[in-house]
C-alpha cells in the first residue's frame, strides 16, 4: 500500500499532467473514440463496469487506454487513477495543460478552427501551439465538447498549408500536417480570422526547432523524477552481468575518447588476445572503424555475438591479414566450435554492389572457418518506401474488401518476417550448434542493431524484463550509434531527406511479434512499446536524440535532458505485463518467422481509426482474471486476520494454530 | 530460407525406417513386389539403426517367422464394442510429418468397419494431450477420410472405388477433413494386398449408405447408456415446451400437426407455431413454402418479440398470407421484420467453393509448399472469401440481433431451402442475445434445436456417406468458425473454448453418433425403425464417450468466470466441482432467463473483414511449422486455468464461514482434474518430453522433432506455477 500511497502522491503533482502529455497521442485516441462512444453509443457489449464509469474529463480518457495500458481493474491502479482524475481537473476550461519547461510562445490561439477529424468528422474548437505541442480543444458549445487533441511537435515531419485566398467552400483553407507515427491531421481556419499565418509560423518553428536554431525541447523540460532513468545502462555493469571479462574476452577502453571509432560507445568488448595494436589496425580495415565488438557471450557454451561493418574490400578484393587473424581470435575465444558465421544481413546482390563503393563482404578463402551468409534483410530505404505504403493503406480509412492483399502489397510484414527469421537464424547457430555469430551489414547501424538485439532478445531472458529491454535498446542501438537523430530527423524539417528510415519502429515491431507469440514470457507490455515509440519522435526526453555516444556527451544529454527511462520507470505498473511468469524452462524463444504467426500491430499502426479496436482481447482479460485472484486473496487475507483476532479474543493468550484441511 | 530448411532437415534420422530410406537409396530398382521375406531378411542385415532395434526386431522376427501370416500378433488395432477388423496389413511405412517423405515408421496398417487405424511398435513420444477414447492418434475414422491419392514422382492421382489401380503404391496420402494427411508407403507389401486394403478402404469411407456406417454397429458403453440425454431432442413435444416456457413466449404453442411427418419432411413432428392458429392453417399454408416448410418459431423474449425461420414461397403473391399468419404470435404486428438469407449471406456453393480454396491454404503437403505459400499467404487468404462470408454473416446477425435488442423488433429470416444460412443466422443471433447459448449446455441445445432437429442436411452437406452429389457444404464449419470469431472478441462470455468447438468439428467426423448423421428427423427416425430395432444411436452430446473427464477441462473456459461472477454474484460460484461437464448434459433446460434488459446482454461484436481472423486451432493445427512451441495463447490458458482453480478454492473458504487456512496446504478441486490429469496420462510414459505448442491440446501428428526448440513440459510449466503461486500466498 505504501508503494500506491507515494504514487497518489506523484500523480497529484505535476508529474501526472506530464504522463499525461506524454501519452499524448494516446490520449487524443481514446478521446476520440471515447467521444465517439458516448456519442454513437457503440461502448463495447462486455464493457467492463470501470471502463464506463469514467467522466468526459480529458483525463479519463487516458485512464482507460485500454487497449495497451495495464488493467484498469487492479484495485490500487484504479485507486490511483481516480486521484489522478481529481488533480487533472485542476486544469479545467479549455487552456491546454502545461509541462514544467513548457510555454505557448506570443501567447497563441487561434479561435474558431475547425478540425477535420477523418472518423467523427469536423470538430470546431480553438488551437494552442506550444514550444512543445499542438493542442486542439472543441469549444464548450460543441456536440463534442470533451473532444481534445494533444500532438507533440516532434512527431511532425511536414505542414503544409492547404487552399488559398481564392479558396471557396467549407474547410478548404487550413492547415495539414503530416506526421511521424501514422497520421495526418487537418485544421480548417477561417479565412476572415487570419489565424493561420501565426499558426503555420509558430508550428514551423516549434515543429522544427533544429532547422530554426532552437533548442529541442528535451533541453526545457524541467520534469523531475524520483527514479533517474540515466542510470539505467551502466556499460561495465552490463558486461559483467554477462560474465566478463573472462580468460578469452576483455574490456578496453581503448575508444574512450572516441578516437579508434566515433561512432561506437567508448567502453568495448574484445577478444583477449587482441592488442591496441590489432584494433587500430582492424578499424583501418572495416568501414568506419566498427570493428567486431561483442554484443552477447552465452553462460554456458562461450558462443558470442559480435557485431561490426562491412569490411573495405573493394573491387581490388583488398585482404587484411590483421582482420582475418582478429576473427580467428573471435572463434578462438569459443572452444566448443571450430568454426564461425558471418552473417551478412544484407542481400548477396547489395552486397557485391557495395564492393563498388570500397565495402563488400568477406570471402570465405580468406577468412578460414569461417561461413558467410546472407540474410536478405533489405536497406533503409526500401523499408522507408515500405512504410509509407503501409500508411497510405492504414491511414485514415481501411478498404476493408481488399485490406489483406493492400498489406500484403507494402511488404511490411515481410520484411518483419524477414529481419525475425535473420535473428532466429543469429541466435539459433549460438544456442544450438555453440558457434559464434559475426553480424554486419553495411555500417552496422541499422539491420546489424537489429538482429543482434532481436537475437539477443531471444537468448536471453535478461533483456524481456523492462529494465533488461531498456538496458538493451541503450546499449544496441543508442549506443552504438544508430543514428536516431538522422532516422528519425529530429527536430529537422527536411521531410524528404534519404536518410530517414523507420530501422528502429521495425525492431520494436519484431519484439512485439515476439511478445505476440510468448504472451507471458516478457516483464512488459504493449504499452511499454508504444510509449517507447512515442518519445521516439516527441522530443521530451534526451534518450533518442543524436546519432553517437561521442555527440551526446558533447551535447551533456545526461544532465541537461530527463532520460524516457526516469518517465518509465517512475510508472512502472503502467508498463508491466501481469502475465509474466519467469517460469524455468523458456530460457530461449524461437518465434515462428512465418506469415502464419505474423501480424500487423494494429494497436499501433491502426490505433487512430477508432474501429479498429476489438472490444475484448484474450490477455486483457486474463488479466481482469489475475486482478480477480489478487482481489480474492486480499479478502482472504482480511478474513483471516479477523477470524485470528476473534481467536485470540476468545481463547485468549493461547491463540490456536490453524489446521490445514487435510484430505 | 535455409533455416527453415534446417528446422525440417533436423528430424531424427534414426527410427526403424531410416533403414528402410538407405535399402531404397542404395536399391532403387528393387521391385516392391518381392516377397516379404527377402525384404525382411534386407531389413535385418540393415542394422545402422541400432537405438530402434527392439521395435526393428520385433518386426523383423515377425517378417522371417510368419511372412504371409496376415495379422502380427503385436500390431493390432483397439477396437470398439461392435468394431470389426476388415483388412490388415504389416511392412506399411507411414512418412513422417514434413519430411518429404524421407523419414517415418514402419508399422500395420488396419482397416475395420470403424476405423483406419496405423499400430506401430515404435514408441515416440507423442506431444497430443487431449486424447480420444474413441481414436488414437494414428486413427482415421472412416468417415473423416476425404480422399486417397496415389502419388508418383511427386504427381498426385486420387483413387475412387471403382478404379482398377495400377502403378507403384510408394506413396500414397490419405486426406481427412479435418485436414490432416497421412502418407504411407506400401513399398514393402505386396501390391495385391496393397490393393485389395486401398478398395477395402475406397469402399467403406463411401458406403453410400446410412445403415452402412458404424454408428448401427457401435454398441456403446453399457454404464454410458444409462444416462443417455434424451430429454433435449427438440424432437418432442416437451423440448420445445420447455423452451417455450423459458423463453417466456405465452403466444405461441407447440403444433403436432406434422405428425409421421405427412405435412414437411424436413421438419421434426414438433414445431412451434403461433398460438392462435389452428392446425388446419398450417395444413392448408404449408404447401405454399418450398419443402412445405411452415415457418417456426426458434427463439423470442417475455416481451413477446420473435425469432422465426421460414423457407422460400413459391407464389410470392400468398407471402402476406403467411406473414399474417406469424403475426397472430406478435404482440405488435407492424415490428416484423423480414431479412432474406438469400441475398444478405454467402451461398451454400459459394461456402463450399471458398472452402475448398481454404484447405489448400491449410493442407500443405509438404514444407516446400508451406513456405512457397508464405509471400501470397496474405492476399490468398482474402481471394478466397472466407472471411467476407463470415463477415457478412456476422454482420446480418448483428443486424438481426440490434433490432430484436434495442427495437424489440420481431423477426424473420427467410432463406430458399430454410435449412442452412437460416441454421447459421439463427443460432448466432441466439449467441448474441441469449447468455443461456454461451453456455456448453445451451449451446448444445442450440446446435440440436436450430440444426439437428429443424433439418440441416448433415449428410448431404457433409458428404457423410462419400458419394460426390456436389451439395457438399461446410455450412457447418462456417457457423463455428463464426462462433470463433465471436469468442475471439469476448473471450469471457462463453463458458466453452475453442478446443470445445474445433473438437465439436471433429466429433462431425466420426461415425459412432447419429446426431450429425441425416438430413433431418425423419430419416432419423425412418433409420431407427428399419435398422436399429429397439436399439438407440449414441448421441455425439455424451463427451464421456469420447474424452476422460479430466480431458474435458480443456472444454472449459477459465475466463468465463469473469462473466458468471457478474450475473450469478455470490448464488453460486461457478466452478468446476460443481459443474463437471459431464453433468452437464442431464441438466434440465432451468438456467432461467435474465433480466429485461435484452439490450445490455447483446455482445455486440465488431463483423467487419478486417477483425475476423484465421481459426487457426482448427485449420492449422496439424503443420508443425506454423506452431509457436513454448509459447502462445495455450501457455496464457493453461496459466488461467490454475489462476481460475485458485479462485475457486478461495471463493470456497470465502463462503463457508470456517476457520481460514494456510494456504499452502490446501488441496483444491483441481488436484482431482488438472494435475492428477497430467499425471494419469503422461505418468507411465515420457513425462517430460511433452511440449505445449500453439496447438495444444492437439498436436501435429508423431513423429515431430521439435528439435532445438527448448522443450516446455507443459506438466512442469504446470508444477512450477502451482509451487509460485503457494509461496506467494505465504508471504
Amino acid at each position: 500500500m505504501e508503494k500506491s500511497r507515494s504514487a497518489e502522491l506523484l500523480e497529484s503533482n505535476t508529474a501526472s499532467r506530464s504522463r499525461h502529455a506524454s501519452s499524448d497521442s494516446l490520449g487524443e485516441s481514446e478521446s476520440k473514440s471515447s467521444s465517439l462512444n458516448s456519442k454513437l453509443g457503440v461502448e463495447s457489449g462486455g464493457s467492463r463496469s470501470s471502463r464506463s464509469k469514467g467522466s468526459n474529463s480529458p483525463s479519463k480518457s487516458l485512464c482507460s487506454t485500454s487497449s495497451s495500458a495495464s488493467t484498469d481493474l487492479h484495485l490500487q491502479v484504479q485507486e490511483l487513477k481516480t486521484k489522478q482524475k481529481e488533480s487533472q481537473s485542476v486544469h479545467r476550461g479549455d487552456e491546454p495543460p502545461l509541462l514544467p519547461g513548457e510555454v505557448i510562445p506570443g501567447n497563441l490561439r487561434a479561435r474558431d478552427v475547425t478540425y477535420l477529424c477523418p472518423y467523427i468528422g469536423p470538430v470546431r474548437g480553438t488551437l494552442y501551439v506550444t514550444n512543445y505541442k499542438l493542442y486542439f480543444k472543441a469549444s464548450g458549445s460543441e456536440r463534442d465538447s470533451a473532444y481534445f487533441c494533444d500532438v507533440p511537435l516532434g512527431v511532425v515531419s511536414r505542414i503544409e498549408k492547404v487552399g488559398g485566398a481564392t479558396s471557396r467552400g467549407e474547410n478548404s483553407y487550413g492547415i495539414e500536417l503530416f506526421c511521424k507515427d501514422m497520421r495526418n491531421l487537418r485544421f480548417a481556419h477561417k479565412q476572415e480570422n487570419h489565424s493561420r499565418r501565426d499558426v503555420f509560423e509558430k508550428l514551423q518553428q516549434y515543429a522544427f526547432p533544429v532547422s530554426n536554431k532552437l533548442p529541442i525541447f528535451a533541453f526545457e523540460f524541467q520534469e523531475k523524477y524520483p527514479v533517474n532513468g540515466w542510470t539505467v545502462y551502466e556499460p561495465i555493469a552490463e558486461y559483467k552481468r554477462q560474465g566478463l571479462p573472462t580468460e578469452s574476452w576483455k574490456i578496453t577502453k581503448i575508444n574512450e575518447n572516441y578516437e579508434l571509432c566515433d561512432t561506437y560507445p567508448a567502453i568495448l568488448a574484445v577478444p583477449a588476445a587482441a592488442t591496441d595494436d590489432d584494433l587500430r589496425s582492424v578499424a583501418n580495415f572495416r568501414s568506419r572503424g566498427r570493428i567486431p565488438v561483442l554484443s552477447w557471450i552465452h553462460p554456458e557454451s562461450q558462443a558470442t555475438i559480435t557485431r561490426c561493418s562491412q569490411p573495405q574490400v573493394g573491387v581490388s578484393g583488398k585482404r587484411s591479414k590483421d582482420d582475418e587473424r582478429y576473427i580467428q581470435m573471435i572463434m578462438d575465444a569459443n572452444a566448443q566450435s571450430h568454426k564461425i558465421f558471418i552473417m551478412d544481413a544484407r542481400p548477396s546482390v547489395n552486397a557485391v554492389a557495395n564492393k563498388a563503393k570500397g565495402g563488400g563482404y568477406e570471402s570465405e578463402d580468406a577468412y578460414q572457418n569461417a561461413e558467410l551468409v546472407f540474410l536478405d534483410i533489405h536497406n533503409i530505404h526500401v523499408m522507408r518506401e515500405s512504410l509509407r505504403k503501409l500508411k497510405e493503406v492504414c491511414f485514415p480509412s481501411i478498404d476493408e474488401y481488399r485490406w489483406l492483399s493492400n498489406l500484403e502489397a507494402t511488404h511490411w510484414l515481410e520484411h518483419v518476417r524477414c529481419i525475425l527469421a535473420g535473428a532466429l537464424r543469429v541466435a539459433d547457430k549460438v544456442e544450438s550448434n555453440k558457434t559464434s555469430v559475426v553480424v554486419h551489414c553495411s555500417d552496422g547501424w541499422d539491420r546489424t542493431a537489429q538482429l543482434t538485439s532481436l537475437a539477443m532478445l531471444m537468448l536471453d531472458p535478461h533483456y524481456r524484463t523492462i529494465k533488461g529491454f531498456e538496458v538493451l535498446i541503450e546499449k544496441e542501438w543508442i549506443s552504438f550509434g544508430h543514428k536516431f537523430a538522422q532516422r528519425i530527423g529530429h527536430g529537422d524539417d527536411k521531410h524528404s531527406d534519404a536518410d530517414r528510415s523507420p530501422v528502429f519502429l521495425q525492431f520494436i515491431d519484431c519484439a512485439w511479434q515476439i511478445t505476440q507469440q510468448f504472451p507471458n514470457a516478457f516483464e512488459f507490455n504493449e504499452h511499454f512499446l508504444i510509449t517507447i515509440l512515442d518519445h521516439l519522435y516527441s522530443c521530451l526526453f534526451g534518450t533518442f536524440l543524436y546519432n553517437t555516444e561521442q555527440q551526446r556527451v558533447k551535447e551533456d544529454v545526461k544532465n541537461k535532458t530527463v532520460s524516457l527511462w526516469s518517465f518509465i520507470n517512475s510508472n512502472i505498473e503502467d508498463f508491466t505485463n501481469p502475465l509474466y511468469t519467469t517460469y524455468r524452462q523458456q530460457h530461449v524463444l524461437f518465434p515462428v518467422a512465418s506469415m502464419r504467426r505474423l501480424q500487423l500491430w494494429k494497436s499501433y499502426y491502426c490505433r487512430w481509426n477508432p474501429r479498429m479496436r476489438t472490444q475484448e482481447p484474450i490477455l486483457m482479460r486474463s488479466r481482469e482474471l489475475l486482478a480477480l485472484r489478487d482481489q480474492l486473496r486480499m479478502r482472504y487475507e482480511d478474513l483471516k486476520k479477523e477470524v485470528e483476532a476473534k481467536n485470540t479474543r476468545n481463547i485468549g493468550p493461547t491463540p490456536r494454530v490453524s489446521s490445514p484441511i487435510q484430505v | 530460407m535455409p533455416l527453415q530448411k534446417k528446422k525440417i532437415g533436423c528430424y531424427k534420422v534414426s527410427r526403424t525406417f531410416k533403414s528402410y530410406v538407405d535399402f531404397d537409396a542404395v536399391d532403387d530398382g528393387h521391385d516392391a513386389g518381392k516377397t516379404n521375406a527377402s525384404n525382411g531378411s534386407r531389413l535385418g542385415i540393415d542394422d545402422s539403426s541400432k537405438e530402434n532395434f527392439t521395435s526393428g526386431s520385433n518386426l523383423t522376427v515377425d517378417l522371417t517367422n510368419g511372412g504371409s501370416k496376415e495379422e502380427n500378433l503385436f500390431l493390432q488395432p483397439k477396437l470398439l464394442p461392435g468394431e470389426v477388423v476388415v483388412k490388415c496389413m504389416n511392412n506399411v511405412m507411414k512418412f513422417d510429418n514434413m519430411s518429404d517423405n524421407k523419414t517415418g515408421i514402419s508399422g500395420a496398417l488396419c482397416c475395420t468397419n470403424f476405423k483406419l487405424s496405423f499400430i506401430t511398435l515404435d514408441d515416440y513420444p507423442s506431444n497430443l494431450r487431449l486424447r480420444n477414447l474413441l481414436l488414437q492418434e494414428n486413427d482415421v475414422c472412416l468417415m473423416n477420410i476425404d480422399s486417397v491419392y496415389q502419388v508418383i514422382n511427386g504427381r498426385r492421382k486420387k483413387l475412387t472405388s471403382s478404379m482398377n489401380i495400377s502403378g507403384d503404391l510408394k506413396a500414397v496420402e490419405i486426406h481427412c477433413k479435418d485436414l490432416r494427411i497421412y502418407t504411407f508407403s506400401f513399398k514393402f507389401c505386396s501390391q495385391c494386398d496393397s490393393k485389395d486394403l486401398l478398395n477395402t478402404i475406397l469402399y467403406h469411407s463411401s458406403p453410400g449408405q446410412v445403415q452402412l456406417l458404424f454408428a448401427f454397429d457401435y454398441v456403446g458403453f453399457q454404464a454410458v447408456k444409462s444416462v443417455h440425454p434424451s430429454s433435449w431432442t427438440f424432437t418432442m413435444i416437451q423440448d420445445w415446451e420447455t423452451e417455450l416456457k423459458r423463453c417466456g413466449c405465452t403466444s405461441w404453442r407447440v403444433c403436432l400437426s406434422n405428425e409421421n411427418f405427412n405435412i414437411c419432411e424436413s421438419l421434426p413432428e414438433a414445431f412451434v407455431v403461433p398460438a392462435a392458429i389452428l392446425g388446419k392453417d398450417v395444413n392448408n399454408l404449408a404447401p405454399l413454402c418450398n419443402g412445405r416448410r411452415f415457418p417456426t418459431w426458434s427463439w423470442g423474449t417475455s416481451d413477446g418479440n420473435v425469432l422465426v425461420r421460414m423457407s422460400g414461397v413459391f407464389d410470392i403473391e400468398r407471402q402476406s398470407q403467411i406473414l399474417e399468419t406469424i403475426k397472430k404470435g406478435i404482440p405488435q404486428p407492424s415490428s416484423l421484420q423480414l431479412f432474406s438469407l438469400d441475398d444478405l449471406c454467402p451461398s451454400v456453393r459459394e461456402i463450399n467453393y471458398s472452402y475448398i480454396k481454404l484447405q489448400g491454404i491449410c493442407k500443405p503437403e509438404n514444407a516446400h509448399s508451406y513456405w512457397k505459400q508464405e509471400s501470397t499467404y496474405l492476399s490468398s487468404l482474402e481471394s478466397i472469401h472466407w472471411f467476407h462470408y463470415l463477415s457478412a454473416c456476422l454482420e446480418t446477425t448483428l443486424k438481426i440481433a440490434k433490432s430484436m435488442a434495442s427495437k424489440k423488433d420481431s423477426v424473420i429470416i427467410k432463406e430458399w431451402e430454410g435449412r442452412d444460412l437460416s441454421c447459421v443466422i439463427s443460432s448466432l443471433v441466439q449467441i448474441l442475445l441469449d447468455p443461456f447459448f454461451r453456455t456448453q449446455y445451451g449451446f448444445e441445445c442450440l446446435v440440436q434445436k436450430e440444426w439437428v432437429a429443424l433439418g440441416h442436411p448433415f449428410q448431404e452437406r457433409l458428404g457423410q456417406l462419400g458419394v460426390e452429389e456436389g451439395c457438399k457444404s461446410p455450412v457447418f464449419l462456417l457457423f463455428l468458425d463464426c462462433v470463433w470469431q465471436i469468442l475471439q472478441q469476448f473471450p469471457s462470455s462463453f463458458e466453452f473454448t475453442e478446443t470445445y468447438l474445433t473438437n465439436l468439428w471433429d466429433t462431425v467426423h466420426i461415425s459412432c453418433f447419429d446426431t450429425f448423421l441425416f438430413n433431418c428427423h425423419r430419416e432419423r427416425a425412418n433409420a431407427y425403425s428399419k435398422f436399429c430395432e429397439l436399439r438407440r444411436l449414441q448421441s455425439a452430446w455424451d463427451w464421456s464417450l469420447q474424452f476422460t473427464k479430466q480431458d474435458m477441462i480443456f472444454f472449459k473456459n477459465p475466463l468465463y468466470i469473469l462473466t458468471a461472477q457478474e450475473g450469478i454474484s455470490h448464488s453460486r460460484p461457478w466452478s468446476l466441482a460443481c459443474d463437471g461437464p459431464l453433468k452437464s448434459h442431464i441438466r434440465p433446460l432451468t438456467l432461467a432467463k435474465k433480466a429485461e434488459d435484452r439490450e445490455s446482454e447483446l455482445l455486440e461484436l465488431d463483423p467487419s473483414v478486417m477483425n475476423m481472423q484465421l481459426w487457426r486451432q482448427c485449420y492449422l493445427r496439424w503443420i508443425p511449422l506454423a506452431q509457436v512451441v513454448g509459447g502462445d495463447l495455450p501457455l496464457v490458458y493453461l496459466q488461467n486455468l490454475v489462476i481460475w482453480d485458485e479462485i475457486c478454492a478461495l471463493q470456497k473458504l470465502l463462503e463457508s464461514p470456517q476457520e481460514p487456512v494456510n494456504l499452502r496446504h490446501r488441496r483444491v478441486a483441481s488436484d482431482n482434474t488438472l494435475y492428477r490429469s497430467e499425471v494419469d496420462s503422461s505418468g507411465g510414459v515420457k513425462n517430460n518430453t511433452r511440449i505445449v505448442t500453439s496447438s495444444f491440446p492437439y498436436s501435429p501428428i508423431g513423429p515431430f522433432d521439435w528439435g532445438h526448440f527448448h522443450r516446455v513440459p507443459s506438466s512442469s510449466y504446470l508444477h512450477v506455477d502451482v509451487v509460485g503461486v503457494d509461496e506467494e500466498l505465504d508471504e
